[in-house]
């Protein structure tokens, strides 16, 4: 089990910059995913890391050792590709045993291997089937078998689950995490899919135009967002821009508080604060002081366990609540509302 | 609507196999002037036993498709693999020039050879004949063994890279497993396609130096004989065979590469 770093990362594809510039470090066994949009960099950094493509500028290295020289097939790394790639002339049994046999593992341990693994994907019995005569679950658990089976030095996925319908990619992630937890494998993955990202990780990175902007666990990430851009990326957030005066925030007749260190009196700042956060009736003699601010309903979108109140403040921009519909007494259409929150959800945000 | 549709796919089958099959009836009858009804005879086939021209034109036939047939579908091959896996200049201009040759009339094209193989000193002959379909044969192979690449994604020789193949065993072991039924079906192809070339050949023969359709056009002009039939009776049997191994082959090649 090593640990993955790559230092200063840059990659030009003709006038266009990819990468400018990343860092990261990926701990030993730890399961981080590189979340981002279409066009962040993400895939390029995750093939990168593989060796199918070099870099312009910057380092790789596993375990402290640089292999940024190193083509894919001496690194040592397991991937599982969106598509699968499973050969399609092999059986599953040939296509797990490929890895092995390039590493002059055959025989009988090879054959060890393939049931150890197959064992760990729960496809026993199996073996002898062509790729296309299984699902997709049943193939996607293959790649994953052929991936591990050389015991790599690190597990690249890059978006495997996005083939699969929704109900299936679940029950996929509860096994993925399963078995990269059995494997202790240092794990790097790739998606779009900020849910999955959430609910599969130990840590998340999210890339922006070629940048990791951050860089931390799940509820660090989602609770305490460092731009707008991870605030809006990942989860709803809602907005506000005041000015500093005298430790608080002021928007118009509004002064708001935080437990973030606010920057010199007088300058300009922009707060998030998650829709589910918010409250309509908040207790006005509570032990933690609340902020308020008022805004006119405008719509509520009703769904079963929770509604989404959609609200425009003084200034006309839209706000969104998301609340429980525990006793369903809500403020109707059009009427004027004062919305309150915690301070400590109070999160400022650079633009 | 079935009944009609049938009955239209009837019509048109007809259309294109009623004169084959006449001619060959014809080879089996006994009479040479088309007298109904047949009298079944092989007499017309064993006549062509003792037709020397006619055997060496076929053996000229043979060693001219089975020539291009190899040649061709090597360059052909690796041409094709240089096309879909390498990032070059030029590349899509030298892919769109590998094809207009498929529409270019054989008798521009043959013309065309002649001249050329007059001015280089290459002349006629058996060797002008071989250059010349193996030229004629190329573009079908880039054709057929490029489609088959198509369906070899590039992501499976990643895959085999990511498991500790090098570039060269990925492609050994991978993609030519993969791509073979349609490296064999471009070798059919292309040994059909110079088996049943005429106009570049009859350009590029010689008075003693022919191949089967030249011999068979010749024969013609001198007098139409019932051996004639026999000969096509053959040749068409060859050539259907030909391309239906070739439809069966590359069917093969289209889906084995996919999910």
């Amino acid at each position: 089990m090593v640990g993955v770093d790559v230092v200063s990362i840059v990659k030009d594809y003709g006038p266009a910059r990819v990468l400018d510039g990343v860092s990261a470090a990926f701990e030993p066994g730890r399961f981080t995913s590189l979340l981002g949009p279409s066009g962040s960099g993400k895939t390029t950094l995750l093939r990168i890391i593989a060796g199918f493509v070099t870099p312009n500028a910057g380092t790789v290295s596993f375990g402290g050792v640089d292999v940024t020289g190193e083509p894919v097939w001496k690194r040592n790394v397991g991937m599982v590709f969106q598509s699968y790639a499973l050969f399609p002339h092999m059986s599953v049994r040939d296509n797990i045993r490929f890895g092995l046999d390039r590493r002059g593992v055959r025989g009988e341990v090879a054959n060890r291997e393939v049931n150890r693994v197959l064992e760990l994907v729960h496809l026993e019995g199996f073996d002898q089937r062509r790729p296309k005569e299984l699902s997709g679950g049943q193939q996607q658990r293959v790649a994953l078998a052929r991936a591990i089976v050389t015991k790599p030095r690190v597990l690249l996925l890059d978006e495997p689950l996005s083939a699969l319908d929704r109900r299936l990619r679940q029950g996929m992630q509860v096994e993925l995490r399963r078995i990269q937890r059995e494997s202790g494998l240092t794990t790097i993955f790739v998606t779009h899919d900020q849910e999955e990202a959430l609910t599969l990780s130990d840590e998340v990175a999210i890339l922006d135009r070629g940048r990791i902007v951050q860089h931390g666990s799940p509820t660090d990430i989602y609770e305490r967002p460092r731009t707008r851009f991870a605030a809006s990326f990942l989860g709803d957030a809602n907005f506000f821009t005041g000015q500093v005066n005298a430790g608080a925030i002021e928007i118009g007749p509004y002064r708001l508080s935080t437990q973030d260190s606010l920057p010199a009196q007088g300058s300009a700042v922009t707060f998030a604060v998650r829709p589910e956060k918010m409250n309509f009736q908040a207790p006005r003699d509570g032990a933690r002081p609340m902020n308020r601010f008022g805004a006119t309903l405008r719509e509520i979108i009703y769904a079963g366990a929770t509604s989404t109140f959609l609200l425009a403040d003084d200034s006309g921009s839209e706000l969104k609540v998301f609340l429980q519909n525990r006793d369903m007494a809500w403020p109707s259409i059009g009427a004027r509302v004062e919305l309150s929150w915690s301070p400590s959800d109070t999160i400022l945000v650079s633009e | 609507m079935v009944l009609v549709g049938r009955s239209w796919l009837l019509a048109v089958v007809a259309f294109l196999y009623l004169p084959i099959a006449v001619m060959i009836a014809m080879a089996f009858n006994a009479s040479s002037l088309y007298a109904l009804p047949i009298k079944p005879s092989l007499q017309w086939f064993v006549a062509l036993a003792g037709d020397a021209p006619l055997l060496t034109a076929t053996r000229n036939s043979l060693a001219i498709a089975l020539f291009t047939s190899i040649v061709a579908t090597l360059v052909g091959t690796l041409a094709s693999i240089a096309l879909s896996r390498q990032a070059f200049r030029g590349r899509s201009l030298l892919k769109a020039l590998l094809l207009p040759p498929i529409a270019i009339p054989w008798l521009i094209t043959g013309t065309a050879m002649l001249v050329f193989f007059f001015w280089t000193g290459i002349g006629r002959g058996l060797h002008a004949m071989m250059i010349g379909h193996v030229a004629l044969a190329i573009p079908y192979v880039v054709l057929v063994v490029g489609t088959g690449m198509e369906a070899v994604r590039v992501d499976l020789e990643e895959a085999a890279m990511s498991l500790g193949s090098t570039p060269v065993h990925a492609f050994v072991a991978v993609t030519m497993p993969l791509l073979a039924p349609s490296i064999v079906a471009a070798g059919l192809f292309a040994f059909a396609v110079s088996l049943d070339q005429f106009v570049v050949s009859y350009f590029l023969s010689t008075p003693g130096v022919s191949t089967l359709p030249v011999e068979i056009y010749s024969s013609i002009r001198k007098g139409f004989t019932p051996e004639i039939n026999a000969i096509s009776a053959i040749f068409f049997g060859v050539s259907t065979l030909l391309v239906l191994l070739f439809a069966q082959l590359s069917n093969l090649g289209g889906n084995r590469g996919r999910r």
